[in-house]
């Protein structure tokens, strides 16, 4: 046999109770999530997140419910009902492990239970459930009244500088909305007037309002197009990226409207970074012994942000005088925390770098912006590291003089030693290879001559012979060759070697004509130029013997060509030429003589004055004085304006100042504005001078009296 | 009958000049700002001026003549800022008392510039007082800086801009008391075009500052004769010219240096000298050592010039390099001023050998205020000494502004002066009040800037006439047969408060310091509640001699007058 009653008979009430009461207290958390939800994002996610929120309070009043369970039951029957004598669990217990007396006193307890079925459900808690409404309501009225930031419909009133006129549309209220490019991470915001400074790429969104509507309305730029106003229920919209700076007028387009004033858009150009170099504190450095790491430290700034990445450049300079070799190497390096400042610090490994004695290694970063699209770049100054220079030599001095002449004329000397060397050279090697090697040390003259030649602006002259072909390596040079000069002593022997003249490498020089760069001669000072003159024509009567086999007839031209150049050695310093007076010789042979024939008076050429454009003045004359301003004044001041005058530095406010003045000719302000501005581009005119007052009748008896007084 | 015309015409005389019936007394007058003074009492009357503000138990008067009349008081009490210029006149004569309240602080003076010539130098005097730290600075029309002065103990200072083109402009003053603006007050200038100097330039021989010079002024405008000696009689230049009066009379000025005076001849010297007592200026350059004829040279120009040699370094006084660009403008697009502004002032060179005259006067000095350049007058012209050797070099180092300064400066100085009957106009002048216009010659007329014209009345003894103005602007004055109009400013009338507060206290104290001159005369006579007895008896005697005109008595009595007049 079952019990009588079943414990969920009375928990099932109960737990609704429960449930509908929790559920009751916690709607009003999804109202307020609802409506914040709504002013976040819309209708529907409004209807999402209720929907959800609701679905929470109902899993914990669930959770709640669930607490109320047989246990509780018993309990609340035997705290409720008297008459059940403490033996509630009797009702729900087995009938089983009930003993006789329990099921007797069970029997009683369910006749007196059946007598009045006792109500365990909870109380509602109105209390709880009122507040709870109340807080909820009060949040929702909140979050809906709070203004909406972003989405603020008021419209600024628009200051147009015209009058109203009845049926006439008339620019009414405005608001201008900025949207700077992400990447300055500037928050958009609303322009308080139509004229804005903004950085240039911003997106500009208008939204005016005209009053009567009319049929169309345009965005007009002063110089030329026009941008179309579309209309949005009352209010008319347009777009633009603020690529330039600019004026405009917002023009509705009606039959005799007035032209409202023109406002201005300054496009602020991203600045480039700038990079500052903070240590080492000298762009020179020299290397301490046992040095291995040479610390770098950059500060980079920019107006919105700074990469955080940089590249360094590492160039190391290998070698000395002629044979320098260089070896790039770039290094990508990280940037401090932080937007418009960072600093990038790195310590250059030297020993990874593979830097020797002698090198200077170059460092120079580039640090780039974050402005998209095309990030601008800037580059540090560039910092030396030298290897300290050997003993001995002079550090300060380079680069200061220039030395003449490459190392190169050192070998005139070597001729010179060659060709003693071959005539100390006894007994006397035979006659073909003593020719042979006279010539190879005539073929080393000429080489020398032709580089000397460079210098004074030469042509180079003296081809080599045509490429080697089979009849030419086997013909014998004949004797009167005229390439070659016929060597005195070459007979019987018919093997000549071809004379090596000119380098291989050279092809240019071989096979092209090339004129050397005549003003390199402009280089020399005409003491030099002399000197390497007659080195040149030394060298021309040293090659010629040598050529001819006869070294000893050479060896006097060649000290002189030495001597030469001993000379211009000397002379270390470049010299160039002052462009200036050339004035004529004079001429000796007339001086002091008292001739005087073809000497006259000479008119000085009348000097032009600097010319200056009139309108200027004369509109600031105009301007000053009252009445209307001729409005060709006006064109003529604006085709001055587009020529580019030097005291004019905001050709933008020239514009609108002018345009004011046109619009409102009896606005004093506008031409006090425009005055303002054409004072600072007037030049200042020079030495007008005004006369001072004369003496009167009776200041003369004065001046006059004061001369007879001793 | 007769005997009864001269008591009608004494009646009438003193009905319309009554004798005083209530002199004496002290009449207290209450000006602007009079409760500020605090203790109002003593004196019989009490008269409230226009400008005095509500008080009660003061009489209105519309000026003070009006109450003087009507009180005839034997002492005036003055309480408050002190009389307008319109009741100045009115005191004639009776002592005044007058015990001042503070001095108004501020911008108390300012000395308005006269016309300049284009491009020219402007400069604006004035006082402050009472400021801590005073500054005074000068504002162009652009709204710029143009100098900053810090007024001496006194309160005096002096900035100078630059004008620009020939027309009306208005600079600002303003005035600080350490950074913070105590008050602004508007400069209205006027730059009128000058007519073209006439140069005469002579050299001994080629050299840069004669180069420069002759640069500089045809680049202004000017009418330059040069004539460069380049020896053996001959000469670079523009057709050899005679030295004598005639010639030299179409010239303004004549810039010599000391080889090429030291070479005229003693005819061709006397005849410069002429001239320079005629009008003409002359400058005469040193620009080597002098031997010992060039000074004996020099010195017939009436200056001793003591034997030195050689060369010294000049520092000429610098203005302001802050406001350099606002004062130089922004210079030709071939040299714009702002590429320059860094440039050093490279410095100049001067001969060394003393120059003095016993009336002489500086021209230039240098930077420690020693004179560098003497002149002096000679008849009605000018003669001068310029030691500078090249001040060329201003322009090669690109402070062009400096050079042109620099000589204009001289040349104003120098040049022949132009017979100038200017009217003078008082400054400065507001809107309301009367502005003195004086020194008129015929018929003069101003027109006002809405281009309404008035036709002044000249008071022939005062040679002045007066003008109320009514709106603010330029107004002209003109004057028949001339065909220049002068220009004046008109502000509006709270414009310079300070000032004008210190001319009427200035005055009102002028006049209490002043000996009572006229008392016991007509200026005691007054009339108040006496008028109507003289009026009345008056009428009364005129109505019985007409009742016996007109009577039977009368008329036989006229019939014998009438013979008797027809007889005589």
């Amino acid at each position: 046999m079952t019990a009588a009653f079943h414990p969920v008979d009375f928990v099932r009430p109960a737990q609704r109770r429960r449930i509908a009461d929790d559920v009751l207290t916690g709607a009003p958390a999804a109202a307020v999530a609802a409506a914040i939800a709504w002013r976040l994002g819309g209708t529907v996610p409004a209807v999402v997140v209720a929907l959800v929120v609701l679905a929470v309070v109902a899993a914990i009043a669930t959770q709640r419910a669930r607490q109320l369970n047989r246990g509780w039951l018993i309990g609340r029957l035997d705290a409720t009902r008297l008459d059940l004598d403490d033996s509630a669990d009797l009702l729900f217990a087995d009938d089983g492990s009930l003993t006789p007396l329990a099921r007797l006193q069970r029997d009683r307890i369910e006749r007196r239970i059946a007598a009045a079925m006792p109500d365990l459900r909870p109380a509602w808690s109105p209390r709880r459930i009122a507040l709870a409404w109340l807080a909820g309501l009060v949040a929702v009225a909140v979050v809906v009244a709070v203004p909406h930031r972003r989405a603020s419909t008021s419209l600024a009133p628009a200051s147009e500088g015209v009058t109203a006129t009845p049926g006439m549309p008339r620019l009414v209220v405005q608001r201008l909305r900025i949207v700077p490019p992400a990447y300055t991470g500037l928050p958009p915001r609303n322009a308080a007037s139509l004229d804005i400074r903004a950085p240039q790429g911003s997106r500009l969104e208008w939204t005016l309002a005209f009053a009567p509507q009319p049929d169309a309305a345009d965005l007009v730029p002063a110089d030329g197009g026009r941008i179309a106003l579309t209309r949005d229920g009352a209010v008319w919209t347009a777009r633009r990226t603020l690529d330039r700076s600019l004026l405009y007028r917002v023009v509705p387009r009606a039959a005799g409207v007035a032209l409202p004033r023109l406002h201005r858009l300054d496009a602020i150009v991203d600045a480039p970074p700038q990079v500052k170099v903070i240590a080492p504190d000298r762009s020179l450095v020299l290397l301490t012994p046992g040095q291995r790491r040479w610390p770098l430290v950059f500060e980079a700034s920019d107006d919105y942000g700074v990469a955080a990445t940089a590249q360094l450049h590492l160039t190391i300079a290998e070698g000395e005088g002629e044979n320098v070799k260089f070896r790039e190497q770039v290094v990508t390096v990280h940037g401090s925390s932080g937007t418009t400042t960072r600093r990038f610090t790195v310590a250059v490994d030297l020993t990874a770098l593979k830097f020797v004695a002698g090198s200077d290694l170059v460092a120079q970063l580039t640090v780039a912006d974050n402005r998209n699209p095309g990030p601008q770049a800037a580059r540090s100054p560039s910092l030396i590291l030298r290897w300290p220079a050997s003993e001995g030599e002079a550090m300060g001095m380079e680069g200061v003089v220039t030395r003449a002449l490459p190392a190169y004329f050192r070998s005139e000397r070597q001729i010179i030693i060659d060709a003693e060397a071959l005539l100390k050279l006894r007994p006397r090697p035979a006659a073909p290879r003593f020719l042979a090697k006279s010539d190879s040390i005539g073929a080393d003259q000429r080489l020398l001559r032709l580089r000397y030649g460079q210098f004074l602006g030469e042509e180079q002259e003296g081809k080599t012979p045509p490429p080697p072909t089979a009849d030419a390596a086997t013909s014998a040079p004949t004797a009167d060759a005229p390439t070659t000069p016929a060597p005195a002593t070459a007979e019987g022997d018919g093997k000549v070697t071809p004379p090596r003249f000119g380098s291989e490498a050279d092809t240019l020089a071989d096979y092209g004509h090339v004129h050397d760069e005549s003003e390199a001669a402009t280089l020399l000072d005409p003491g030099t130029r002399k000197s390497l003159k007659g080195a040149l024509d030394a060298m021309w009567q040293a090659e010629l013997h040598l050529r001819q086999g006869d070294p000893a007839a050479a060896l006097p031209f060649a000290y002189t060509a030495l001597g030469l150049i001993k000379q211009v050695q000397q002379a270390t310093r470049l010299f160039v030429a002052k462009v200036g007076p050339e004035l004529p010789a004079i001429d000796e042979t007339r001086r002091l003589t008292g001739k005087r024939d073809g000497l006259a008076h000479r008119d000085l050429s009348p000097i032009a004055g600097t010319a200056v454009d009139p309108a200027p003045a004369a509109i600031w004359r105009a301007l000053g004085s009252p009445g209307s301003v001729d409005p060709a004044q006006l064109a003529a001041l604006e085709a001055w304006l587009r020529t580019g005058p030097a005291g004019v530095d905001d050709r933008l406010a020239f514009a609108a100042a002018i345009d004011a003045v046109r619009r409102q000719p009896g606005c004093n302000d506008c031409r006090e504005a425009l005055r303002g501005l054409l004072w600072q581009a007037q030049p200042r005119p020079a030495g007008g001078v005004a006369p001072r007052p004369a003496a009167t009748a009776e200041g003369r008896r004065y001046l006059d009296a004061l001369r007879m007084t001793p | 009958m007769l005997a009864a015309q001269p008591i009608c015409a004494g009646l009438l005389y003193l009905t319309l000049m009554p004798s005083s019936l209530q002199s004496g007394g002290t009449l207290t007058v209450l000006t602007a700002h009079a409760s500020a003074i605090g203790e109002i009492v003593g004196g019989t009357h009490l008269v409230a001026l226009p400008e005095a503000p509500e008080i009660a138990g003061a009489d209105r008067a519309p000026d003070l003549a009006t109450a003087l009349r009507r009180f005839a008081p034997a002492r005036l009490k003055i309480v408050g800022d002190g009389l307008e210029p319109r009741d100045i006149e009115a005191v004639n004569g009776i002592p005044v008392d007058f015990t001042p309240g503070k001095p108004p602080s501020g911008l108390i003076r300012v000395d308005f510039p006269p016309p300049v010539a284009p491009g020219a130098t402007i400069t604006v005097g004035g006082r402050v007082s009472g400021i801590t730290h005073p500054a005074v600075d000068l504002v162009d029309p652009a709204g710029r800086r143009v100098d900053t002065a810090v007024p001496d103990a006194a309160g005096d200072f002096v900035v100078s801009g630059t004008a620009r083109a020939s027309g009306p402009a208005r600079f600002t003053l303003k005035v600080r008391s350490g950074s913070q603006v105590i008050e602004e007050a508007p400069v209205p200038e006027w730059t009128s075009a000058a007519p073209p100097v006439r140069l005469l330039l002579l050299a001994g021989a080629p050299g840069p500052e004669t180069k420069y010079l002759r640069r500089w002024a045809s680049d202004a405008g000017m009418t330059v004769h040069s004539q460069i000696a380049t020896g053996g009689g001959l000469a670079l230049g523009d057709s050899p010219l005679a030295i004598s009066p005639s010639t030299l009379q179409q010239f303004d000025i004549a810039v010599l240096d000391e080889r090429s005076w030291g070479s005229l001849t003693s005819g061709e010297r006397s005849a410069m000298l002429a001239a320079v007592r005629a009008g003409l200026g002359l400058l005469v350059r040193i620009d080597g050592p002098l031997s010992v004829p060039d000074r004996t040279a020099l010195q017939s120009l009436g200056f001793t010039v003591a034997a030195s040699e050689g060369s010294a370094p000049v520092t000429l006084p610098r203005v302001d390099e802050a406001a350099s660009l606002a004062r130089d403008g922004p210079g030709s697009s071939d040299a714009p001023s702002r590429l320059n502004r860094d440039a050093a002032v490279p410095p100049l060179t001067r001969w060394t050998a003393r120059l003095t005259a016993p009336t002489a006067t500086p021209l230039l000095r240098d930077a420690t205020g020693a004179t560098l350049a003497p002149w002096r007058s000679e008849g009605e012209g000018r003669i001068a000494l310029w030691p500078l050797d090249d001040s060329f070099r201003l322009v090669l180092a690109g402070h062009a502004a400096s050079y042109d300064d620099l000589w204009r400066a001289a040349f104003a100085k120098l040049g022949r002066g132009k017979p100038q009957a200017t009217p003078r106009i008082e400054q400065p002048a507001r809107v309301g009040q009367r502005v003195a216009l004086c020194n008129l010659a015929g018929v003069a007329t101003v027109t006002a800037p809405d281009g309404g014209s008035t036709t002044l009345v000249d008071d022939p003894a005062a040679g002045c006439a007066a003008f109320w103005p009514r709106t603010t602007g330029w107004y002209y004055l003109r004057q028949q047969g001339q065909a220049t109009a002068y220009p004046f400013a008109v502000e509006a009338a709270g414009t310079w408060p300070n000032v004008r507060a210190r001319a009427i206290r200035d005055a009102t104290l002028r006049l209490a310091s002043a000996p009572a001159a006229r008392l016991s005369t007509t200026a005691s006579q007054g009339f108040a509640g006496g008028l109507w007895p003289w009026l009345l008896a008056w009428l009364a005697a005129t109505i019985g001699l007409w009742w016996f005109e007109r009577s039977k008595l009368g008329l036989a009595q006229r019939q014998i007058i009438t013979t008797w007049t027809i007889a005589l």
